[in-house]
């Protein structure tokens, strides 16, 4: 019997000793090891394809070891990023960060803020958009706010969540121009997308990405899009502010991000590898075939982005009363 | 069974109104909507009224009151042994706590062959292993041994 | 002309390298939809990255074959243990396991396959001939439609619950909705009932509380048998593999009436393979000549759901290819896949790339007779899985459970909640609360509640939205039907069976 025991505890630690990870290796030179991408969103989402783009096009340079994504999902991104800056800071561990890192602590009480992370860089950046059925009878984005103005709270403008980023659109579009809208919430542009089509509502305000194969084809039209300037899968569509309209960019950025206990060497390390896949070309064709801009920031640049829209998510919310 | 039918009806009827109360404090509903708390309330309201059915209907009918028996307790025991192998993988990691976990449930089992046992152990161990950490990118359980 | 793209479409998929994908990819599928905890959707999720180096057609159809595979998969542990291996398969326990209990495992594992492969050959087909035409009558189903496919749903508990413990059921299902609505609202957007718990704000998770009812309260009742001295269930004898004819003849028009609502129902974008399951399942109770015999080890019981829900497969197929809409989770990744291959699902796929249809579409077919292959042979080493001893079978299933449990979001909360509610439908079962109702609450009860209230939030507050739709009518009628119909069947019976029996043999007012 107690040689049976012991039997058991050797084959266990040996089988331990044979399993442990390389990871990080002390002393050995970054990347030396599998670099793990977490998204805290679906599957086959706009955030998941950037990272598995990034996944595709990476491992060459980041000395060919392999990257790995894996989707950790819950409470609209929250379930992840309370988790993700508790990982290793050694830059293994890496989150791919939306604009949910910005705007969850200031709507709800959860357990992380924008400073727990180390923002490396910025990867793509869907503008928010305003898209109605083609057989409406809104030809341009002032139809619309016409509308909007003589029917207070009657145009059904869908979103991907409630106060999620389409839906913060839609709160600062009408801002913007003094109107009201009556916001339908969807569990994801998906079903928003469905719900146009089907004509149930009559406007979304989810990406330009997201409506793509429908604009194409003719269902629906796009009105306008709330970036600095035109996007070119689109170039006939104004942005607001060429409408006169003081709606700044809005969009569901996505970048990738290191908890904040990363030492400056690895964020330079890895920001300096991974602009070089953004920059790749395989990078590029993977996000532009998925209907993905390309819109680089560096980590300085990300961080301070970061910082701004802090700033301007807090404003937008307190004013209208956003947090619950 | 009839004691543990009415226990466990009170439990769920317990259950409804708790939710009931806490759903007083969540944001009434605009534009239409019915409101947060409209559906907790409405279905905690059905479960304390088919909670009473249950107990009237216990209550008329005959049934065996014996619950409790040895087997039920001895499984019972075997649950909570799982319940420690979860804190003890939490602890040791996988890799450690699953054979062990394995080898002692084949001894509570009666099953005395000692090298079939370990030699299992260890198999599925690292078969589920394999599989799911090197396969699926299933992280297990992180400890202090990093495993 | 047309011809020609076809035989160059159908030759496409029998290259060898696709070939070989697609045949590994139903194994892959059979064995990830076996295992408790590994869904249809982690293993396209898992295969996706698998697929960038490869061609697209390849690619993509692995990912099919992996579907399909895992869809049936399901059904193998739901038979043999009790325990589904998918949600889709949560139904094909019901009489499944009677069966193996009889020692007829064999036979309910044979109609399986058969049904399966039936299901998804036969919304293959559909997708083939109607697809555009059928999805634009998917998009007639809005919130409201919703709203009433879901009450017609949940009413089924009703039925599927017998007389004796009917009001159980229905405590069971209320208890499922309460608990569904932890997490956050999904119109106001605030939290509730989560006490602050970061891990309850996402809602618990219902794979792991599916695992635990299932699979966990399954062991525990193992361990009590096995010390209660009793050994094992009835050898199963197997004679031959394949199924038998007077199977087969039996099941016949369950399979059709199974397989045209599973089509139907993967049309429409938001209904996936389990709700299918159960409500062909509902539909069997009522149409079918075997009705009496279901729930009590009736082949036409397994046959129902596994065809509904390979339907539904291949019918979710319908919204995405022809509108670019995934129907489900599995199809969101398909059409992720799609999408990074540079194809672009929507009429376009139908004029400007249709040898890419074509073979999209042979390689469903395809992959489908592939599966019955595969199941087949792997049909009597399945099998095999119960001859072990079930001193050795047990840990192990406990350990699956607890790293499927873990395995779907990485997180040991899930595993609390796996054992948490094991423990408490070990218990609760003896006193005759059923599983099942726990399960359709979960799936329906959210989906009722938010379609419910976005309607009347479309509607700013009017109720009409939902009695000017005829569908809507139509399906709170037959809800309505089914939830007062224990109550009302002896009254009906009272008045208009006679008091003593007439010369004609009175009438049945069913």
């Amino acid at each position: 019997m107690k040689k049976a025991i012991s039997a058991v505890l050797a084959a266990t630690l040996l089988l331990a000793a044979c399993t442990t990870p390389g990871g990080g290796g002390g002393g050995a030179a970054f990347p030396s090891s599998t670099i793990n991408l977490t998204v805290a969103f679906g599957a086959g989402g706009g955030t998941d394809l950037t990272a598995r783009a990034f996944q595709a096009a990476g491992s060459q340079y980041f000395n060919d070891q392999p990257i790995t994504v894996s989707n950790v999902t819950g409470g609209g991104g929250a379930t992840w990023y309370s988790q993700g800056h508790l990982q290793d800071a050694d830059g293994y561990e890496v989150t791919v960060v939306t604009v949910e890192i910005v705007t969850l602590p200031l709507l709800q009480d959860v357990p992380f803020t924008p400073d727990d992370y180390r923002y490396v860089v910025m990867m793509n950046f869907p503008a928010a958009a305003i898209t109605v059925h083609a057989d409406s009878p809104w030809y341009t984005l002032q139809d619309l706010l016409d509308e909007a103005a003589e029917n207070p709270s009657q145009i059904r403008v869908g979103n991907s969540g409630v106060n999620a980023i389409w839906d913060l659109h839609t709160h600062a579009l009408s801002q913007a121009a003094g109107v009201s809208f009556n916001h339908i919430p969807y569990e994801g542009a998906a079903p928003a997308v469905v719900a146009l089509m089907a004509g149930e509502i009559d406007a979304v305000a989810v990406s330009a990405a997201e409506v793509s194969t429908q604009v194409l084809d003719g269902t629906f039209r796009l009105l306008a899009v709330a970036a600095s300037e035109r996007l070119d899968s689109f170039p006939d569509v104004p942005t607001h502010g060429e409408l006169g309209l003081d709606v700044p960019n809005i969009g569901g950025w996505r970048g990738l991000a290191l908890p904040a206990g990363a030492s400056d060497e690895v964020v330079a390390e890895f920001e300096a590898r991974a602009a070089q896949v953004i920059a790749s070309q395989e990078f590029n064709d993977i996000m532009s075939g998925a209907d993905l801009t390309v819109n680089f920031l560096g980590s300085a640049d990300f961080t301070a982005y970061v910082q701004e829209q802090q700033a301007f998510f807090a404003d937008m919310i307190e004013e209208l009363g956003l947090r619950e | 069974m009839k004691i543990g039918s009415i226990l466990a009806t009170l439990c769920f009827m317990i259950l409804g109104a708790v939710f009931f109360v806490l759903a007083g404090d969540l944001a009434s509903g605009s534009g239409g909507d019915v409101g947060a708390g409209f559906f907790p309330r409405a279905i905690s309201v059905l479960m304390i009224i088919c909670g009473i059915s249950i107990i009237m209907g216990e209550v008329r009918k005959n049934s065996p009151e014996l619950f409790f028996n040895s087997f039920i307790t001895k499984s019972i025991l075997m649950g909570l042994i799982s319940v420690a192998y979860v804190f003890f993988m939490e602890l040791l990691g996988f890799v450690i706590a699953t054979p062990i976990y394995i080898f002692a449930y084949l001894l509570l089992l009666d099953q005395r062959k000692m090298l079939m046992n370990t030699l299992y152990s260890v198999c599925v161990t690292a078969v589920v292993y394999y599989v799911f950490r090197e396969l699926l990118n299933v992280r297990l359980s992180v400890s202090f041994l990093g495993i | 002309m047309e011809l020609e793209l076809v035989m160059t479409a159908v030759g496409n998929v029998f290259e060898p390298e696709t070939f070989i994908t697609m045949i590994v990819g139903v194994v892959l599928g059979v064995l990830i939809g076996a295992l408790p905890g590994l869904t249809a959707t982690m293993g396209v999720a898992l295969l996706l990255p698998l697929t960038f180096g490869m061609a697209p057609l390849p690619g993509l159809l692995v990912l099919i074959s992996v579907f399909f595979g895992a869809i049936y998969g399901g059904s193998i542990p739901a038979i043999l243990l009790k325990t589904p291996g998918t949600p889709a398969a949560a139904v094909t326990v019901i009489d499944g396991y009677e069966l193996t209990k009889q020692g007829l495992g064999g036979r309910a594992m044979s109609i399986s396959i058969v049904s399966a492969v039936f299901g998804g050959l036969f919304s293959t087909t559909v997708l083939i001939l109607v697809a555009p035409q059928l999805a634009q009558v998917a998009l007639r189903f809005n919130s409201p439609e919703y709203f009433a496919l879901a009450l017609f749903g949940l009413s089924i508990i009703i039925s599927l619950s017998s007389t004796a413990s009917l009001s159980k059921g229905i405590m069971v299902g209320l208890f499922g909705i309460l608990i569904s609505m932890i997490g956050v609202d999904p119109i106001i957007g605030v939290a509730r009932f989560t006490f602050g718990n970061i891990n309850l704000l996402g809602g618990l998770s219902f794979i792991p509380i599916l695992i635990g009812i299932f699979a966990f309260a399954q062991v525990l009742v193992m361990i009590e048998e096995l010390f209660m001295g009793k050994r094992s269930d009835p050898p199963m004898k197997i004679k031959s593999v394949f199924p038998r004819l007077s199977d087969l003849n039996r099941c016949k028009w369950t399979m059709l009436r199974s397989a045209t609502f599973g089509s139907l129902m993967g049309a429409m974008p938001g209904v996936g393979a389990d709700i299918s399951a159960y409500i062909s399942y509902n539909e069997e109770r009522r149409w079918s000549k075997h009705r009496e015999n279901m729930g009590n080890g009736e082949i036409a019981g397994v046959a129902a759901p596994e065809t509904a829900n390979s339907a539904t497969a291949g019918g979710s197929f319908i919204p995405l290819l022809t509108l670019g809409i995934p129907g489900d989770a599995v199809t969101a990744v398909i059409l992720g896949a799609l999408v990074m291959q540079g194809v672009r699902p929507g009429p376009a796929l139908f004029t400007e790339q249709r040898e890419l249809l074509y073979s999209i579409f042979s390689g469903m077919i395809v992959s489908n007779l592939l599966l019955l292959v595969v199941a087949f042979i792997g049909l009597r080493f399945f099998i095999k899985i119960l001859s072990i001893k079930k001193e050795f079978l047990i840990p192990a299933v406990v350990v699956l459970c607890v790293i499927g449990a873990f395995a779907i979001n990485n997180n040991i909360f899930d595993v609390w909640v796996m054992l948490i509610m094991g423990f408490i439908w070990y218990a609760v079962g003896k006193f005759g609360f059923p599983q099942s109702p726990l399960i359709i609450a979960l799936i329906l009860g959210p989906m009722a509640e938010r379609e419910f209230r976005r309607s009347l939030v479309l509607s700013n507050g009017s109720y009409s939205i939902f009695w000017e739709s005829p569908i809507v009518v139509v399906l709170v009628t037959l809800a309505m039907i089914t939830l007062f119909m224990p109550v009302l069947k002896p009254i009906f019976l009272k008045i208009f069976k006679p008091a003593k029996p007439a010369s004609n043999g009175g009438q049945d007012n069913e």
